[in-house]
């Protein structure tokens, strides 16, 4: 694949009809961005966190019943609502279209998660010390992500430090990051169906750019003008998509 | 009454707290032996020779007691600091040099991305380390985020905010 | 410089009541040093190291992050040409069960009452010779035959070499916590070979699964959605298409584009309804029936009587419009079903998933159905998985005392060289309370956890406690470890080498190598080393078997025999799109190795080795009946049955009665239904309980792990617990909500669990998630949930004495 063109238009594709809502994307996800896991207690509080879930939304009266599977992550929206009410800055869109959240920044007022149509902002309750990681397994902790304090708003950011590493990489080769394969975030790396796929959306021979031009492509929540630069494909039927 | 007490307790917090609020900015840091830079330095070394990740990790790395050990397994003079080298060896353990640059948790600067993409210079960061005869017990540059951000619309690096925070 | 906004804030009003208190100083010490240690994640230099995740059967590649020796991050492995860099939640949760804050140290020995819980360490040379002096002593005395090992997840070399000191010690009694897939029985009873189905799913264009959770759990996931995806998306313009015949709307029901309700463990019965409507119509493969099968049409026997053929039996018997009474599918849809299958070839069906009593007639059927379709044999169809060829190890030669105790009768659930022998932990249990031929004396649990895995866990326990000596190897104190005497942690799989055999259901072999990417950081040994390490110390013909010094020798001894079969391929990027196809003639080539040596550093850096290649219709190999065909009417199963009848000095025909099956015993050796047995009367217990597993939590050994307590399955939306689903419906006539406490009843036992209403399940159905309501393990699983297998046990397959995993249950508020 090409290297980008100009400012790169980083995009996800996520095909509903691969999906097959196994979760790899959410455990990788927490995984790779020190994301907390929870406790039965904390979790009946609804303090559980993750960067990406999968819905499952059931319809229907047995015997004609129908659950669907939708993988949910910041949609990382080029007109974002949660950029409009943050009161200090902290969460913004930076120049390649990334919703950025910086948590030294945030005071936790949780404006944004209420605003976000997707419902993907979590409010982190946990503190980084005592029973919750123990020092055994605090060896799995990723060093390219901080480990936020309680009391902030977190949310996806397409795995932006993977792209500093790729982007590094390219410019000791003197080049620019390519336009698909290259920076992959983690959710999309994992997924056991390859049902995400992700590139420059401003490239038009990016395997996203195609999708984002198929019949089965739609935006959630489109209708609110958010913009999102996460596509989904809708399930059940055949289209061309081209692979890998 | 009630208000001189408040006047007090307050007063108590701040002079007790801006005391060890400032010993904290300003923690003197001692290292184990008096390592002299500057001597180094004109035997011809690069700093990536000791600091040997400088240009392919984020961080650029203390030296091991073996890396000292391939000049120093022999006296090179009679230092009682370069004997100190020897003794760490023999006791097998490392040398427990102590870090003088420290980011907050949130802030992830990488050496790679500054020495080997931008090519910035050690002394932009690191000051006449170079010229130092004695480990500073301080840093000699002092580093905040203005500072960081004025070299960096200068050099037109990026000043995005994600760029630096996670 | 060094604080944060926020951590200079807390601290100087920390400081303030420090001041206040008098003591400011120290206690601040402490709070930042506190403070900046949780505030970063220490650096290192990154590595990536090629492995394999060995969490279940589905063998795929894994490659893992290092950063200085800590394990960060664990990927698929891009090169492995199965799973292609897929890994599932298990995998990537997996370095939580490494860093596992309540993994099992080093060796321990028990020194209170059993299950107290109170341990004492003691060295590896210790604890190897207490084994040693005991299992030394049983030899001597003759009764090598009284140890019993049970064999949990583990699989390919590790396992065999537990088989291998089972026989070299002298002992019968070997068998393994999971049990035999029912696609086995019905490869046997057709086909007489008893190994799983290999389904060449991808290559599929209409699926029929019949309850298997293809998506969900099954075999290997991971190939599973793929191929799933290849089905769909793989032939321009065309969408294969998946139908899922299930009395819930689990998750791979979800994804099918069909989903058909029925009863519970009436599969079977559905099965020779869609086969009546092929022979029926005619719309069945003539061809592949007259050529390839026997028993489809009457036939005389040698003593000149008439046998009904398997024609007659369906047109009498399974008329669409008694299957829809029996399943509660309609007449219509069956019809349907039957003629898309016929159509819209190459169909296959799958299935069952196992659980009910009637487990091996449902798989018999099924595949029955398959052979009606010609999907034997056939791009899209049903395979027999050719194996790797792996060297083979030097005969065991057993002395004198080995042999007398090979000869003594297995215990009832001992592994048997038939399927239709038990293979059960349950069935073992209940033979230790009721007094088989003699009691064992010593049991070696091998990584299994069979006093929470097996239905009726209270019979296991009762059993447990009566064995005078148990060893668990195990990484946890799990419920069964607590009752052992002896604790053998082995080391976690990231830290060992270990081998991938070929994953179920895949035609062709594929072995993964997994070598070891961290430290072990306690005193933990390789559990195939230990094996090693007690033949040692027995001595004699026992160490004999054992030629090898660690267990990486035994792994490099089997992987030479790769090399030497100059087949295959090592693992390597793949130009092309989709799944591994038969290489073509052209492009074999002999390995471009010099030496083994080469082949080994080759084989290790790139995770494995596949040879994928298939011959359909090698006839001689895949149909091994007394007839050389696939086989309607059974006569392997007659063969076992009269053999059975002679041992036990019955006719035949008492035989099959006293097992208590419900066919006529013309029926008995062709593919029929039969119904589940389920405990409890229909008055007191009027629902019917299924159980599934989670594809997070598998059998439960994964409930420790805390990134997959939180996600157990998105539909249900419930975390850090268990749940019952009902349909909405009858829940209403109990007066049940969803997320009620409610208690689940059977005849045997009852737990207490939340209900979600679910309208994706059949009213008068209940289904329980397995894996929760540990008592031990470790932290993050024990009291969470509750075990189904409580409610479970008393009613079984006649004919192995499986226990089923369903039952009769009443539901009440709590």
């Amino acid at each position: 694949m090409a290297e980008a063109k100009g400012t790169p238009r980083w995009g996800m594709a996520i095909d509903l009809d691969r999906c097959t809502g196994c979760q790899a994307c959410v455990v990788a996800c927490k995984q790779e961005n020190n994301v907390p896991f929870s406790s039965p207690e904390e979790a009946a509080y609804g303090r559980e966190m993750a960067w990406i879930r999968v819905m499952a939304i059931t319809e229907g009266e047995y015997p004609k019943v129908k659950t669907r599977y939708l993988p949910m992550l910041c949609q990382q929206c080029d007109n974002p609502p949660s950029v409009k009410v943050c009161p200090t800055g902290a969460t913004y869109k930076n120049p390649e279209g990334i919703v950025g959240q910086i948590y030294p920044r945030c005071i936790g007022c949780r404006y944004c998660a209420n605003a976000c149509p997707y419902q993907v902002k979590d409010f982190n309750w946990y503190n980084w010390s005592g029973f919750r990681w123990p020092q055994e397994m605090r060896q799995s902790l990723n060093p390219d992500v901080s480990l936020r304090p309680r009391g902030v708003i977190e949310k996806c950011t397409f795995c932006h430090h993977r792209l500093q590493k790729a982007r590094d990489q390219a410019a000791i080769e003197g080049r620019k990051v390519k336009s698909e394969g290259e920076y992959v975030p983690a959710c999309v790396q994992s997924c056991p169906a390859q049902a995400m796929f992700f590139g420059d959306l401003n490239d038009p021979e990016t395997t996203i750019a195609k999708l984002a031009r198929s019949s089965r492509a739609f935006k959630m929540l489109d209708e609110l003008g958010t913009e999102p630069k996460v596509i989904y494909l809708k399930e059940g039927e055949w289209s061309a998509t081209p692979r890998e | 009454m009630l208000r001189g007490v408040v006047i007090g307790v307050v007063a108590v917090i701040v002079v007790v707290g801006g005391v060890l609020f400032a010993q904290r900015l300003e923690p003197a840091v001692r290292q184990p032996i008096q390592f002299n830079h500057a001597k180094h330095i004109a035997q011809g070394l690069e700093c990536a020779a000791c600091h040997q990740y400088v240009k392919e990790q984020t961080f650029a790395g203390l030296p091991t007691v073996e890396t000292c050990m391939m000049c120093h397994s022999a006296p090179q003079t009679k230092s009682p600091e370069e004997e100190k080298v020897r003794q760490f060896a023999e006791k097998g353990q490392g040398i427990p040099w102590q870090r003088l640059y420290r980011m907050p948790g949130h802030v992830f600067f990488s050496h790679r991305r500054h020495v080997s993409v931008a090519k910035v210079e050690c002394q932009t960061c690191h000051g006449a380390m170079a010229q130092a005869t004695t480990p500073p017990s301080r840093p000699l540059v002092n580093q905040s985020m203005s500072w960081c951000l004025a070299c960096h619309e200068k050099r037109q690096a990026s000043v995005d905010c994600v760029a630096c925070h996670k | 410089m060094e604080l944060s906004r926020r951590g200079f804030m807390k601290l100087t009003v920390l400081s303030g009541a420090g001041a206040a208190a008098g003591y400011g100083g120290v206690a601040l010490g402490n709070l930042t040093e506190a403070a900046s240690q949780d505030d970063r994640v220490p650096g290192g230099v990154e590595r990536w190291v090629t492995t394999g995740c060995d969490l279940c059967s589905g063998g795929c590649g894994a490659r893992v992050r290092l950063i200085d020796t800590r394990a960060v991050l664990l990927e698929g492995n891009p090169l492995h040409p199965v799973t292609r860099g897929g890994l599932c939640p298990v995998g990537q949760a997996s370095l939580q069960l490494l860093y596992n804050p309540d993994r099992v140290k080093g060796p321990m020995k028990r020194v209170g009452a059993r299950g107290a819980g109170q341990w004492e360490p003691l060295t590896w040379e210790e604890a190897l010779r207490t084994l040693a002096d005991r299992l030394r002593g049983l030899r001597e005395q003759g009764e090598a035959h009284t140890l019993v090992a049970l064999t949990g997840r583990a699989r390919g070399i590790v396992p065999d070499l537990l088989r291998r000191f089972a026989r070299a010690f002298g002992t019968p009694n070997v068998t393994d916590a999971s049990g035999d897939d029912p696609s086995s029985q019905a490869l046997w009873l057709t086909q007489g070979i008893g190994a799983p189905i290999a389904y060449d799913l991808e290559n599929a264009k209409y699926i029929v699964s019949f309850g298997v959770p293809l998506v969900d759990g099954w075999w290997a996931p991971v190939r599973q959605m793929r191929a799933l995806v290849q089905v769909r998306q793989g032939t321009p313009g065309r969408r294969g298409k998946l139908v899922q015949v299930e009395p819930r709307l689990s998750p791979s029901a979800a994804k099918a584009d069909e989903w058909i309700p029925m009863n519970p463990g009436t599969e079977g019965a559905l099965a020779l309804g869609l086969a009546h409507v092929l022979v029926a119509e005619g719309l069945f493969d003539r061809r592949f029936v007259a050529e390839r099968t026997f028993g489809f049409e009457d036939w005389v026997d040698e003593s000149g009587r008439t046998n009904t053929g398997f024609r007659s039996l369906l047109i009498k018997e399974y008329l669409p419009s008694k299957v829809a009474k029996v399943t509660g599918v309609p007449e219509e849809t069956i019809r349907r079903l039957a003629r898309e299958l016929a159509a819209s070839g190459p169909g296959v069906a799958l299935g069952p998933a196992g659980g009910q009593s009637n487990d091996r007639e449902t798989a018999w059927a099924i595949h029955a159905l398959n052979a009606l379709m010609g999907a034997i044999e056939r791009p899209g169809g049903a395979l027999v998985a050719r194996t790797a060829p792996l060297a083979q190890w030097p005969e065991v030669r057993p002395d004198e005392t080995a042999r007398r105790s090979l000869a003594m009768p297995k215990l009832p659930g001992a592994r048997g060289d038939e399927p239709l022998a038990g293979n059960s932990f349950a069935l073992l249990a209940d033979a230790l309370r009721s007094g088989a031929a003699y009691r064992a004396k010593a049991l070696l649990l091998w990584g299994a956890n069979p006093a929470f895995t097996e239905p009726g866990p209270g019979r296991v326990r009762q059993a447990l406690s009566e064995i005078p000596f148990v060893v668990s190897v195990s990484s946890f104190l799990d419920e069964s470890t607590q009752y052992a005497d002896l604790v053998l942690p082995g080391h976690m799989f990231l830290e060992a080498w270990h081998d991938d055999p070929p994953p179920a259901g895949v035609p062709y072999p594929v072995v993964g190598v997994a070598q070891p990417a961290v430290e072990p950081p306690y005193q933990t040994r390789h559990a195939g080393a230990v094996i090693l390490s007690l033949a040692q110390a027995l001595g004699g013909r026992v160490a004999e078997a054992f030629p090898w010094k660690e267990f990486k020798d035994v792994l490099m001894a089997s992987m030479e025999g790769l090399y030497r079969s100059r087949r295959g391929m090592i693992f390597a990027k793949q130009e092309e799109s989709g799944p591994p196809r038969p290489l073509r003639e052209w492009e074999w080539a002999p390995l471009p190795y010099k030496s083994f040596k080469e082949f080994w550093e080759d084989l290790v850096n790139k995770g494995g080795w596949i040879d994928p290649s298939y011959r359909y219709g090698e006839w001689t190999r895949v149909f091994q009946t007394p007839s050389g065909k696939f086989e309607f009417y059974s006569r392997t199963l007659r063969r076992a049955v009269e053999a059975r009848a002679r041992a036990q000095g019955k006719t035949p025909e008492e035989s099959l009665a006293a097992l208590g099956l419900a066919a006529s015993k013309d029926q008995a050796f062709l593919p029929h239904y039969e119904p589940p047995r389920l405990a409890g009367d229909e008055g007191s217990y009027p629902l019917t309980l299924v159980t599934f597993q989670l594809l997070t939590l598998g059998d439960g050994s994964l409930a420790d792990l805390p990134f997959l307590q939180e996600r157990l399955a998105p539909h249900a939306n419930v975390q850090w617990g268990t749940w019952v689903e009902i349909n909405p419906k009858t829940a209403g006539t109990l007066g049940v909500h969803d997320g009620d406490w409610v208690w689940v009843e059977s005849s045997v036992g009852k737990v207490k669990v939340r209900a979600r209403l679910y309208p994706g399940i059949a009213p008068g159905v209940a289904a329980i998630p397995m894996g929760q309501g540990h008592t031990a393990l470790g932290r993050y699983a024990r009291g969470v949930g509750a075990n189904p297998m409580e409610l479970l046990g008393a009613e079984r397959d006649p004919l192995s004495g499986t226990p089923a995993l369903a039952t009769r249950v009443k539901v009440s508020k709590a």
